[in-house]
């Protein structure tokens, strides 16, 4: 449903060379996007959000005290008085720079390619750390409250994916949260939840989420992370379960039946069990973590890709390069599709694992080890679901390939290996699980 | 546009690979990267470089050759490794890993390596040759290897499919399409939601329709799948280095060390063609003190950028321009070198740029390591060479050297107006290459640096001739005739053990390792729980079939290190001169470990040892065995029962008959320091203040009894004074006085080694005539003897004197009171059959009387071992006569001392 991009580097970019110009920049994506052939609707048009943390520039106050020094120097003003004015404003004015840590966030319900301020301001704006998302609504009216990213004080927070039947639990899963933070939704959508749910978890472990200076620690969001995901998980396998029993009941109770009204009726027999999709990405102004998760073992997860440099070069007219010139990263960017088409510049995050990057941009990547966990690198998770829900290309390799199933054509000899279910992808991924938790 | 290089006469060329396309164009997108490897020997000196968006460049004397690579595919080449010259392997940014074999000017590609799996870039390759196995670390944080690489193919032929695992599938075509730039991928091969690619980069596109016949004509490997090993790091795979661990000598085992961007470190192993994880050296998990506070534990380790491994040690560069140094014996972290602090840099990069790029050392002397970091090359004395500089040496408290002069710039005069950085370095032979970021390529040559510290031989044939001709060892034994014991111990005394010295400590503990296991001795290696320095157990297992039922357990103890050598390099030489060996340790105490192990090992060889030996040496003994007890005691292994404890670090009376020893006196020394707030001055400040020397003259009036020479303490000496020697201490006494050895008078022996005493070793305070120092210190030195109470006891009743003074003074400076040494007093048992059996075979040995002697001196083990095995029976074999000069300049030790104990030893334990 939607896409997003993440930049972090060692020095700020200019926000247009991520949003705007890349061929398929993530404005480009909000109409193009490869990776979700929902052929009836390929274009995340519904709102767009942007989060940059603004870059630190502590000098400023200090050059303002020198020019203003210059300055009383040539009044021959040399009032002492206005010296300790002066720099009891300075330090007011400091106190003031260190509370504000948090992004600059600019959402819009226009659709990304048609906003004018956008473009302007990403023409404008430079920034070591950005968030970006573009939205298509699948859940949750069309509102700035509803698109992404989500702020809380220092933390910044967007979601690719789904919580699934969400609304079976949505009121039980909010009744877990602390006051402070179930008021933290104010939007309807499920992404919104499940970042009330992070900050929930985060301040549980012992750690004040409105602490001015943020700086949590990737260790820290990692290990809230890891507890939210699971408690996510937690909460899909209860609305399945709802889902199920609902179904059974419908089938196997008539008295059931009769007092329900065919609206509800076709509700239900439309209803499915289904896994959860959790692409989350978090920060808390200096370092993030991003997650690409599925609550299936068979199913792939959103697509999720990242790349890291030493400098992102618009070769010619919208063609951008991922430069590499030494180990260390300078800069890395994660993105839900590739925002370039540089095969090689572009790595797949697996599904099922968190990426961190680190404040000195260095990579990490953690497998997420559950019931869900393949331990077999090779294996080819089914992208049919992800794919259904408009979040993974589904799409034939020129003509060469018909709609018969046989899409993955390179890799035809693992899948009769690993996974034969794939050739049958019409089969809804949780019933191929055969999870029979219910009866 | 080359930068200026000047001072650097030794600089022999160097290239510019600058690239002027178009000035408008970002500089950045000018330099590509290069990498570079030096291949071949000094004088057919070859370099290959890649330059990244065309091709490989050979360089041959000087010439710029450039190679057509035909597999041209636009991707960044990130790491290259060679084997032998012959072979090269090259990882790059579009995940393949390209095999060639080097010709004189070019390259033959023999295979093309890949992965089903999208493992990102390729970060780093190792070639193991015990296996014929290239290991390929990556981005996506797995290993990957590929078994039987090159041995199968130069029989087979290129054209021979290598994995029959895969072979079902493995036609060319197959393989073709499967490659990470052709196979189908979802994104990268899509077609827009108008039906067309017309987006798609053109340089993916010609990528992707290449002609195929390039490919056809080599021979492509996929990794097979049980070759993956997913998430063998939470991160970037940067380093990977191999050593060879002689565990059995005749067949080294070949460890490869991977680390990453998580900051971990693992050891893993080849066997039966697969390669298992050994284990996590995780150093941040250490208790040597450097380890990390409640605080830190949220933060992430420091990514390793470079690697490098002189075996024991293992050198890793991470960020903030540090360098760690691990020791692959005991897995711990030994010492953390900070390039920043050495104030050789200029601060035009910021600190997140400041890396350790890469570590590298020439195959010649690998006593010099070459660091590139930030925009230098910086030398690195692994071996300082204290003679160039002494003038630069500051002698510390300890009498240990502090030298300044460790790390210096390699390239002095550098200067750059870009923020270039030295990326790579290569060395091979004398030549070092340096690649800089901006494009240029420097060699230089390395001769000059690197023959200051060429080894001298010490030893010639003739002196070994006539050593053999005169010590009654068994010449037809080559494993334990003189010449190999001399060669040992030159060895073994050239590594600088003292206590500052981390590396040389775990080098030094390495090679006796190695020997141990060479003298066919089961080796165990234990971290000292306080720091990290290996204590090594070696066990010779009893192994006369004629008497195998009641053999006996017998530790033998001794130490590697020695105290700081503060005057020159050259004496942790070995020489031979006038029938005496001469180096720093030779006597205390690294000679006799020397005769000690061989000849039990020769017992061992030759079938005949009736009693089990287990050795045990550590590495802490001058600095009083800090943390020894506790090494001990946390490992089982250690905590065997001994019926016999031999020590062998003292010294004979005289110069002439051999002794046993059975007393040590204890010590304890003492710091004590008042202290102000800060200096005075006699006249401006005088009369006004506590000053500091006047309350520490009082304190030591107060506590010197200068009447009865003794301390003002009650309790201090008891009635220990009419106490009588014993007859046969008297008997012992009268001996040595019979013999003149050592010219003492029956006093001096009572005084030295059966009374108390104490002594005024160092006064500090202002060196200015009218300045009151902030801080005034006295040290004590006491010795005790076991019929006055225990030193803890002492050292209580000590310290509430001095505390009670002071306290009448009510002065305003602080008192201060540090133990700096503590050791209890020790009384063997030398009516114990172990002193009969040893003076008998000292006395054949020697064909001369056996003294039974004490000492003066204080060994803190002594009681260690005691406490921890109180049945067992401890003597003390002296080996070193008392001209040895131990801990002083020129320490020696005789040669016949050195080969007559190794027969003492065996004769004595064979008897026990």
């Amino acid at each position: 449903m939607c896409r997003f991009l993440i930049y972090k580097g060692a020095d700020p970019i200019r926000l247009s060379n991520l949003l705007t110009k890349p061929q398929h920049s993530i404005i480009n994506q909000s109409f193009d996007s490869r990776l979700r052939l929902d052929r009836r609707r390929p274009i995340n048009g519904d709102g767009f959000g942007l989060a940059y943390y603004p870059t630190e520039e502590p000098s400023i106050s200090i050059k303002r005290h020198h020019s203003d020094e210059i300055l009383d120097k040539i009044l021959n003003k040399e009032d002492s008085e206005k010296e300790s004015l002066w720099s009891e404003n300075l330090n007011k004015e400091v106190e003031r720079e260190e509370q504000e840590v948090g992004p600059s966030i600019f959402k819009a319900i226009t659709p990304a390619w048609n906003n004018e301020n956008l473009r302007i301001l990403a023409e404008r704006t430079k920034s070591k750390l950005m968030f970006a998302h573009v939205r298509a609504s699948t859940y949750g009216v069309l509102s700035e409250t509803n698109c992404h990213p989500f702020n809380y004080h220092s933390i910044t927070f967007m979601h690719n994916g789904g919580v699934a039947n969400f609304k079976k639990v949505r009121r039980r899963f909010l009744n877990e949260l602390d006051d402070e933070f179930f008021n933290i939704v104010q939007g309807s959508t499920d992404s919104e939840c499940c970042f009330a749910l992070f900050v929930h978890i985060l301040h549980s472990y012992g750690y004040d989420p409105s602490r001015s200076k943020g700086k949590f620690g990737s260790k820290v969001l990692r290990k809230v992370m890891n507890e939210t995901i699971s408690r996510i998980k937690y909460w899909t396998k209860e609305a399945n379960k709802i889902v199920a029993e609902e179904k059974f009941k419908l089938e196997n109770d008539q008295e059931f039946k009769r007092k329900l009204s065919l609206t509800k009726i076709k509700e239900i027999q439309e209803s499915k069990e289904e896994p959860s999709m959790l692409n989350f990405a978090v920060t808390d102004g200096e370092s993030i973590i991003v997650s690409r998760y599925i609550s299936s073992k068979v199913d792939e997860a959103p697509s999720l890709y990242f790349s890291c440099g030493s400098d992102f070069v618009e070769r010619k007219q919208g063609e951008f390069n991922m430069h590499r010139v030494d180990k260390k990263n300078k800069m890395v960017l994660v993105s839900s599709e590739p925002i370039t088409f540089e095969r090689n510049d572009w790595t797949a995050i697996p599904t099922n694992s968190l990426l961190t990057i680190l404040k000195d941009q260095t990579i990490l990547l953690h497998p997420i080890i559950d019931e869900y966990y393949q331990k077999n690198p090779l294996f080819i998770r089914d992208s049919g679901f992800s794919t259904r829900k408009g979040q993974m290309g589904y799409i034939p390799k020129d003509d060469i390939v018909n709609a018969d199933g046989k899409v993955i054509k390179d890799n035809s000899s693992d899948i009769n290996k690993y996974s034969a279910h794939v050739r049958f992808p019409a089969i809804p991924p949780l019933d191929s699980e055969r999870r029979d938790h219910l009866i | 546009m080359a930068r200026i290089l000047s001072d650097n006469n030794n600089l022999l060329h160097s290239w510019s690979f600058y690239k002027t396309i178009n000035e408008n164009i970002l500089s950045s997108l000018l330099v590509e990267k290069l990498n570079l490897l030096i291949l071949g020997t000094s004088d057919t000196n070859k370099l290959i470089l890649v330059d990244t968006s065309e091709n490989y460049k050979i360089i041959t004397d000087y010439r710029i050759t450039n190679v057509e690579d035909t597999t041209d595919s636009f991707a960044s080449v990130l790491c290259m490794e060679s084997h032998e010259d012959k072979y090269l392997f090259v990882g790059c940014s579009d995940s393949l890993i390209r095999v060639y074999k080097i010709a004189s000017s070019s390259l033959q590609l023999l295979h093309t390596i890949y992965s089903t799996m999208d493992v990102g870039d390729i970060l780093s390759l190792k070639y193991l040759d015990q296996y014929d196995t290239l290991v390929i670390g990556t981005q996506r944080c797995c290993l990957l290897y590929v078994t039987d690489l090159l041995k199968s193919s130069k029989t087979t032929g290129p054209s021979a499919e290598i994995n029959l695992t895969e072979s079902a599938i493995a036609d060319e075509n197959d393989h073709i399409n499967r490659l990470p730039s052709k196979r189908y991928d979802k994104f990268f091969d899509s077609i827009g939601p108008t039906g067309n690619k017309s987006t798609v980069s053109s340089r993916s596109l010609s990528n992707a329709t290449q002609d195929d016949n390039t490919f056809q004509s080599m021979n492509i490997i996929q990794v097979p799948k049980e070759n993956i090993v997913n998430f063998a790091h939470n991160g970037f795979i940067y380093c990977m280095d191999t050593y060879f661990d002689e565990k059995d000598c005749t067949h080294p085992t070949q460890y490869l060390i991977t680390s990453a961007g998580d900051g971990l470190t693992k050891r893993w192993v080849m066997e039966d063609n697969c390669l298992y994880l050994k284990n996590i050296i995780d150093i941040n998990d250490d208790i040597t003190g450097y380890g990390f506070s409640d605080d830190e534990e949220e933060k992430e380790n420091d990514a390793v950028i470079s690697q490098f491994i002189k075996f024991p040690l293992l050198f890793q560069g991470i960020s903030d321009m540090r360098i760690n140094v691990i020791s692959l014996l005991t897995d711990r972290l030994i010492e953390t070198i900070n390039l920043s602090e050495l104030n050789v840099f200029d601060d035009h990069l910021s600190k997140d740029e400041s890396l350790p790029h890469a570590i590298k050392a020439s195959s010649n002397n690998d006593n010099i390591l070459f660091i590139a970091a930030n925009d230098n090359v910086y030398q690195y004395n692994l071996d300082e060479d204290e003679e160039n500089d002494i003038t630069d040496q500051k002698l510390s408290r300890r009498g240990s050297l502090v030298s300044d002069t460790k790390i210096i710039p390699f390239i002095r005069s550098i200067r750059s107006e870009v923020n270039s950085q030295i990326l790579n370095i290569c060395i091979d032979g004398n030549k070092l290459s340096v690649l800089e970021s901006d494009g240029n390529v420097y060699l230089f040559d390395l001769s000059d640096t690197l023959k200051c510290n060429t080894q001298k031989s010490l030893l010639n044939e003739d002196d070994i001739l006539a050593l053999n001709q005169k010590n009654n060892t068994d010449e037809n034994d080559p494993n334990h005739n003189s010449e190999t014991l001399i060669k040992d111990l030159s060895k073994f005394i050239s590594f600088k053990t003292t206590a500052d010295n981390k590396q040389q400590i775990h080098s030094c503990a390495s090679y006796l390792h190695t020997l141990l296991k060479k003298l066919h001795s089961t080796v165990e290696i234990f971290p000292n729980s306080l720091n990290g320095t290996p204590v090594l157990k070696a066990t010779f297992h009893a192994n006369n079939e004629h008497l195998a039922n009641n053999s006996k357990n017998i530790l033998i103890y001794a130490h590697y290190d020695v105290v700081p050598s503060s005057v020159s390099d050259s004496e942790f030489h070995l020489f031979v001169k006038d029938g005496f060996l001469q180096g720093r340790g030779v006597s205390d105490n690294k000679g006799p470990i020397i005769s000690m192990i061989h000849g039990i090992s020769e017992l061992h060889d030759a079938k005949k040892l009736n009693n089990n030996v287990v050795f045990i040496f550590e590495g802490c003994e001058e600095i009083g065995s800090i943390g020894f007890e506790e090494t001990l005691k946390s490992h089982l292994e250690l905590q065997e029962k001994f019926d016999y404890i031999i020590m062998s670090n003292s010294y004979w009376i005289g110069n002439k008959y051999p002794c046993l020893n059975y007393g040590m006196r204890g010590v304890l020394n003492l710091q004590i320091s008042v202290e102000g707030k800060r200096d005075l001055h006699s006249g401006t400040d005088g009369g006004i203040f506590s000053e500091t020397t006047k309350d520490l003259m009082f304190l030591m009036s107060n506590l010197i009894d200068y009447k009865n020479n003794t301390l003002n303490v009650p309790g201090f000496v008891e009635d220990s004074e009419t106490q009588d020697l014993c007859k046969d201490e008297t008997r012992f006494f009268n001996d040595i006085i019979a013999t003149g050895e050592g010219n003492v008078t029956l006093e001096t022996l009572i005084h030295k080694w059966t009374k108390p005493s104490f002594s005024i070793t160092s006064m500090n305070g202002s060196f200015e005539q009218s300045i009151v120092p902030k801080e005034a210190n006295v040290t004590l030195s006491i010795r005790t003897v076991p019929t006055q109470k225990s030193v803890s006891c002492l050292k209580k009743l000590i310290t509430e004197k001095i505390q009670n003074d002071f306290k009448i003074l009510n002065s305003d400076n602080k008192l201060k009171l540090q133990v700096l040494n503590e050791a209890e007093p020790w009384l063997g048992d030398f009516k114990d059959r172990i002193y009969k059996i040893a003076s008998e075979e000292l006395k054949s040995v020697w064909k001369n009387d056996v003294l039974l002697i004490r000492e003066g001196g204080s060994i803190p083990t002594l009681k260690i071992l005691e406490r921890m095995h109180p049945t067992a029976k401890i003597m003390i074999l002296p080996n070193g006569q008392a001209s040895d000069n131990a801990h002083l300049q020129g320490e020696k030790f005789r040669l016949e001392n050195f080969f007559n104990l190794k027969t003492c030893v065996k004769n004595i334990v064979n008897r026990l």
